[in-house]
């Protein structure tokens, strides 16, 4: 350390991803009975949330049972009720006059702002509850990745966020095709990436630019003439909020402003040889372009959705990322005609997945460390949005169109002691009798050496090794005896103000911002 | 070629020796402050060569800052200043390029630049041009320049200051961050008393003790920092008065953390909103309004820092990941171009211009203009002058040696350096199709329009011509066979210059034939196999 060597420069700055010889390489299904350790591993990986009913219920069962399990939760909740606005009718404010012309202004301003805000706490609100599921973590992130923010220049209407939302939670564990043909007309990203402007005489390239380079095959993988035309396939597309305009948050296709002449995008031909109706260009323009993209770089765009999707659950480490799990992954992503729930599957069970060494490594976003936080305790979820929101992950509003860094940029010397404040805050709405009460659910709750690590494995990514379980103990019972605790926890209040104080002392951990 | 490029062909071949750890590294006081405009700063509107018709007929027909409004800096280079740039304190960045603090430097790039925000950041804040879009980039120049100190040699303030949010790329090191991010000195110095501040050792080198160190490390910065970081914000003040606006408040807080004695080498702060595809407006529009904020932000700062008698050791400069095409856009904005600007700004730098407007550089393709200077010259020359490093050791973070801009370079202290390599060469041909008409430019268009037939051999009739209009033509296209026979037109079309695949319905069976292009009354032949 010290100074570096040029060939260390090089290998730093270009190195390829490295494969990880120590960890197994092996999509194998990992068959032998999940530990304690295992169980949080996967429910941390796969949602926001774990309690100990779950951990006890999971304990002992193979991977294969338990993932099928998580998956079929997930199922059964692709539909959960929507907020309160979804139905609200609003006419163009600008046809009409006087009080009417204010109402209905002020329907747009609540629907441009405030329900923005109402729809991030009720998604919020969702991913709190979502426990034993791989639901609301895996339709984070196919928002992280079709990044949409609402807060543009002219804000988003919060239905057409919520209608975005609402394909990713359908799609959660769907097919790659599906996701990227219904993207390429969603309305909340027609008016973010400008493909309402999009229109034959003056093609704007902003979608379909990033439609190739963040949503399907990365940097590289196209050139700027795929982009060019690639526009040209995707143009006339609308949408509008105002039902006297038009079917209110549905895409619709303007004939006049598609660009009916030929297209050549890497090497096909887009001829507009069919009558020019919605109908039409959908099929013929809009999901030809997606087929084409995923026939003709079917194996790049594999790799690169299998790598975002590997360094999302397993690691996020780009350096450190393996090349021959992801290669892998990609291979059953495509032999299965880009259907993810197969890859997903394997990838859960796998005996790679359970290694040891992937377990701990992964550093907690916002989302993790403060959803799976309140989870325990009672708190609004509008404040827990907006406390997100502070610490760099307000949903609906990535800070741009990659979606958010990740990885090391969760945990900087600006986020990392504003989390610790947040959490205290969050504890703060708990009172002591009610901390009292809350340890009386953990089995063994009267005995210090078991209550401890029984509320360090909420929190921590592993088991701390014994000096550090000492340390926590003797907080617990504020360096009484431990035999003590067995007269302090029958005073609900006492026993509170220790549970607090010990919770205090876990979220200052480096393994709290860990899972 | 690019000298960025020849840079990166050396370390890939070159049998690299080890760097000597005994080298010994001393800091001067010297401070370097970086203004980031993230998205793309529309240089052209920044600086405009506002004697020049075609800026505001042919490429700007809309969104050009009118001639009548801007305040000309050099009329022997046609160059005139945004009047936004007057905002600010003693006549904002005007007022500083007339006091002789301010360098414009012109044509800053780099060899095949990248259109995506995301990449042309990474690569600005990198450092390194790599030859291949997807090779990853993992630390910033700066990141690797602090990484000669051992964990011994720390100093007691912080390597680097970013005043914002996430850690940038650009402090981030082989072994670790080089910054402290923060928003606000006494939020963070409070927050921080409930940070862990002890090294916990767990053992082991699996990556969940590497993640857990960092985590852990983080916590200790903190801690030792926000003191130290508080200590100086307490004992520093700001004399000059700044706009309440998100830029002057950051380097509001650079100020006076300069001030109270902080010794931290670099300051980073970012302006953002740069990206105008759309709405960037003229005279009155978002872009002006961004440039009015930048004018007031950096005149102030200047003006503190001389009040507070710390000019001497302190320069700035921005930085925005690429240019925004010479021609705008159908929706009232600007694309993501290629070469730019750039300010320098301080007592120790020349205040100068550097080159000729850039918008005079010629065109690479249709539509992005070359670039005359690498982005890695004013990096190469701010380590090895102002931060007083060896060229050795320079390069060794850069991979390479710079030309200084115009081999005398922006800085005051900078000697010429014959050893170090040539600027860039900017081809002469140029690619604007509009070419001829620029009067300014002595490039003259020498290339014919290209026509190019896509697939070939065909199979089947579907057939394309890429095609490059450097004039507007009516373009006629007939097939025959190879006798000469005439077998009918396919395609008959007026087009303006620009680039275009035209889409052929071929005739006949397999075999050879010849199409005949003629673009107004010049003819192209291609021969096209049939299969």
């Amino acid at each position: 350390m010290g100074s570096i060597t040029r060939r260390d420069l090089w290998s730093t700055v270009f190195q390829g991803t490295s494969h990880r010889t120590k960890v197994s390489g092996s999509l194998d299904e990992y068959t032998l009975p999940l530990t304690r350790l295992q169980v949080q591993h996967l429910l941390r990986r796969a949602s926001f949330n774990v309690t100990h009913e779950l951990i006890n219920k999971y304990e002992g069962k193979k991977a294969g049972e338990v993932v099928d399990e998580l998956f079929s939760n997930a199922d059964k909740n692709i539909s959960p009720a929507p907020p309160f606005f979804i139905n609200d009718r609003i006419r163009d404010p600008q046809n009409l006059t006087g009080k009417a012309k204010e109402d209905e202004e002020k329907k747009v301003a609540l629907h441009r702002g405030e329900y923005n805000y109402t729809l991030g706490s009720w998604w919020v609100s969702l991913m709190k509850k979502d426990t034993a599921s791989f639901l609301e973590k895996t339709t984070l992130f196919w928002h992280d990745h079709f990044a949409t923010q609402f807060a543009i220049c002219n804000n988003i209407p919060a239905i057409l966020m919520y209608r975005q939302n609402d394909i990713f939670r359908k799609n959660y564990a769907g097919n790659f095709r599906t996701l990227l043909e219904k993207i390429s007309i969603d309305g909340a990203m027609l008016l973010y990436l400008n493909g309402n402007e999009n229109i034959n005489e003056l093609p704007n390239e902003n979608y379909a630019r990033e439609l190739m380079e963040l949503f399907s095959l990365g940097v590289g993988n196209y050139t700027e003439q795929d982009i060019r035309e690639a526009a040209k396939i995707l143009t006339g597309w609308k949408v509008t909020m105002f039902y006297d305009e038009h079917v209110p948050y549905e895409a619709y296709l303007n004939a006049d402003q598609f660009d009916k002449n030929p297209k050549l995008f890497m090497g096909e031909v887009f001829n507009a040889n069919y009558e020019v109706n919605e109908k039409n260009v959908y099929e013929y323009s809009v999901r030809k372009l997606i087929d084409v993209i995923l026939t003709k770089k079917g194996t790049e765009a594999s790799r690169f959705i299998s790598k975002k999707i590997y360094e999302y659950f397993v690691y996020a480490n780009p350096e450190k990322t393996d090349v021959t799990i992801i290669e892998q992954l990609a291979q059953i992503l495509k032999n299965n005609n880009f259907e993810f729930k197969p890859m997903l599957k394997t990838l859960f069970k796998s005996q790679h997945f359970f290694d040891d060494l992937n377990i701990g490594v992964q550093l907690k976003s916002p989302a993790e460390s403060i959803i799976g936080f309140s989870h325990h305790f009672e708190y609004s979820d509008l404040y827990t949005r907006n406390i997100m929101m502070s610490l760099g992950l307000e949903v609906l509003n990535p800070p741009n169109v990659a979606g958010w860094k990740g990885y090391r940029n969760w945990v900087s010397t600006k986020t990392l002691p504003a989390t610790i404040n947040f959490l205290k805050e969050i504890l703060s709405g708990s009172s002591d009798a009610v901390l009292g009460s809350w340890i009386k659910n953990f089995s063994g709750y009267d005995d210090v050496s078991k209550l401890t690590p029984a509320i360090l494995e909420l929190f921590l990514a592993r088991p701390v090794n014994a000096s550090r379980l000492k340390k926590y103990q003797s907080v617990l019972t504020g360096g009484a005896p431990d035999y003590e605790w067995y007269e302090i926890v029958k005073n609900q209040e006492q026993a509170g103000q220790r549970v607090r104080s010990l919770i205090v002392e876990i979220i200052k951990a480096p393994d709290y911002y860990l899972f | 070629m690019g000298l960025g490029v020849v840079g990166n062909l050396q370390i890939d071949k070159m049998h690299l020796s080890a760097f000597h750890p005994a080298m010994a590294y001393s800091e001067n006081e010297n401070i370097l402050v970086i203004v980031q405009l993230f998205g793309g700063n529309d240089g052209i509107n920044t600086i405009t060569p506002y004697e020049w018709d075609s800026y505001y007929t042919l490429y700007r027909p809309t969104l050009h800052i009118p001639q009548s409004a801007v305040s000309p800096i050099s009329k022997e280079l046609g160059m005139a200043m945004h009047p936004n740039l007057k905002l600010g304190p003693n006549g904002g960045m005007l007022g500083l390029f007339n006091a002789g603090k301010l360098s414009i430097i012109h044509g800053v790039g780099y060899e095949n630049p990248n259109y995506s925000h995301f990449r042309s950041t990474d690569i600005w804040l990198s450092g390194l041009v790599p030859n291949n879009d997807s090779s990853p980039l993992h630390t910033g120049w700066l990141g690797r320049y602090f990484d000669k100190y051992t964990e011994a040699e720390k100093p007691e303030s912080p390597f680097c200051l970013q005043v914002g949010h996430n850690p940038s790329l650009m402090f981030r090191g082989e072994n670790g961050e080089k910054s402290i991010v923060l928003e606000d000195a006494e939020e963070m110095f409070k927050q921080a008393q409930s940070v862990e501040s002890d090294k916990i050792n767990i053992g082991g080198s699996s990556y969940f003790q590497t993640e857990f160190n960092y985590v852990n490390d983080v916590g200790i910065q903190v801690n030792e920092y926000s003191k130290v970081i508080k200590k100086a914000f307490d004992k520093g003040k700001n004399i000059e008065s700044y706009a309440d606006k998100p830029l002057s408040n950051q380097l509001k807080l650079v100020a006076r953390l300069i001030d109270g004695g902080l010794k931290s080498k670099v300051y980073f702060v970012e302006l953002s909103g740069f990206d105008t595809h759309s709405n960037q407006g003229g005279l009155e529009g978002l872009h002006s309004r961004l440039l009015a904020e930048l004018s007031e932000a950096i005149s102030a700062f200047q003006s503190d820092i001389e009040k507070l008698g710390h000019a001497k050791k302190v320069i700035g400069i921005t930085t925005s990941e690429f240019g925004r095409r010479p021609y705008e856009n159908g929706s009232n904005g600007t694309d993501h171009g290629s070469s730019n600007l750039m300010f320098a700004f301080g007592t120790e730098v020349k205040g100068e211009i550097f080159g000729s407007h850039f918008m005079f550089l010629p065109f690479r393709d249709h539509q992005n203009l070359r670039f005359s200077t690498d982005f890695r010259s004013i990096y190469y020359e701010i380590m090895v002058s102002w931060f007083g490093q060896s060229s050795d050791f320079a390069e060794k973070v850069l991979g390479s040696k710079f030309a200084y801009v115009e081999q005398k370079g922006f800085i005051k202290v900078t000697k010429e350096d014959p050893t170090l390599p040539p600027p860039p060469e900017v081809p002469k041909q140029n690619a604007d199709p509009n070419s001829p008409a620029n009067a300014n430019n002595p490039a003259f268009v020498d290339q014919e329009d290209t026509f190019v037939l896509y697939p070939n051999p065909v199979q089947g009739n579907a057939a394309f011509i890429n095609m490059t209009l450097y004039y507007p033509a009516t373009i006629t296209i007939t097939q025959s066979f190879l006798n000469g026979q005439v077998m009918g037109q396919l395609h008959q079309k007026k087009y303006r210059t620009g680039l275009y695949n035209v889409y052929l319905d071929l005739l006949g069976g397999p075999g050879l034939y010849v199409l005949t292009i003629r673009a107004n009354n010049r003819l192209h032949y291609l021969k096209c196999l049939k299969i």
